[in-house]
């Protein structure tokens, strides 16, 4: 098997896609691009066939990865079922990681309640999640604890200050990519540039 | 466990680049950023109604006519 090259600067995004969890998806985004790295998540992969392999692919090529396990509730929705994607695809980078010797840790697990992984998947026992309390600045402070850039590390009302002017511009990005959800390949990429273009001007040296 | 990251801080090129955005959408987005981060062209809104530059031109245009008549 030929080793992936990994991007140190692309982070790996595993969240759950639905309505409630819109503004933490922004959070996540433009968390990450405060700290000067480039978000990628399986939105971008439309093509539905070998999807798993594509999503490996992604998921290796980035060097780092977040994985939020708070979705744990059942589906509103029939079938009432728990999502099963954000677990299965923290395996697979867990997985992954410790496939190659010396490999370092470099996924982290964030949650909305404290204690709760330890019984939706305590097979992660020995590993702190980061407790957002599904807020946005439990996750930008928890991502800001996960990552530090010497020199260049922003700070938790900077960070605010990027996810405002995402908010401020997500109707104009959705009027012109003519849909009312965030969770598309061209939605997910604008908002994106967007975020690296405000981080890279509040973020100075 | 904390990740001290060294790598290059991402700029909005580069994450266009990483993401397949093109020349033309990164513009436009640039440009939307920066629209947003100045107050507004307030002089184009009268009572809450937008108006038209061609529509103010016009009638800049007309009180010209009006004062050279005069």
């Amino acid at each position: 098997m030929v080793k992936l090259k990994k991007s140190r600067n692309e982070v790996f995004l595993n969240i759950p896609y639905d309505k409630k969890f819109e503004r933490l998806f922004i959070a996540y985004i433009a968390g990450i691009s405060a700290l000067g790295m480039v978000p990628r998540a399986t939105l971008e992969i439309t093509d539905s066939s070998r999807r798993l392999d594509r999503i490996l692919k992604l998921a290796r090529s980035c060097g780092y990865s977040v994985h939020d396990l708070s979705r744990v509730q059942l589906d509103p929705a029939k079938p009432r079922v728990p999502r099963f994607n954000m677990p299965f695809e923290l395996g697979l980078c867990v997985a992954d990681a410790n496939r190659w010797e010396g490999q370092r840790q470099n996924w982290f697990v964030f949650e909305a309640v404290a204690n709760r992984v330890d019984k939706s998947l305590s097979d992660l026992k020995g590993t702190d999640p980061r407790i957002h309390g599904a807020t946005v600045r439990g996750v930008l402070s928890g991502l800001g604890n996960a990552f530090k850039r010497p020199g260049r590390q922003p700070s938790i009302p900077q960070m605010m200050q990027i996810y405002r002017a995402l908010r401020k511009n997500q109707a104009a990005i959705l009027k012109k990519a003519g849909t009312d959800t965030l969770y598309t390949r061209r939605v997910f990429a604008d908002v994106c540039v967007l975020a690296s273009s405000e981080a890279d001007r509040i973020v100075e040296d | 466990m904390t990740i001290v990251l060294d790598s290059k801080f991402a700029t909005a090129e580069d994450t266009a680049k990483a993401l397949g955005v093109s020349k033309t959408r990164l513009k436009w987005l640039l440009r939307l950023v920066e629209s947003g981060r100045s107050k507004g062209n307030k002089a184009g809104h009268k009572n809450g109604a937008r108006n038209l530059t061609s529509t103010r031109k016009r009638k800049n245009a007309r009180g010209k006519v009006k004062k050279v008549a005069q």
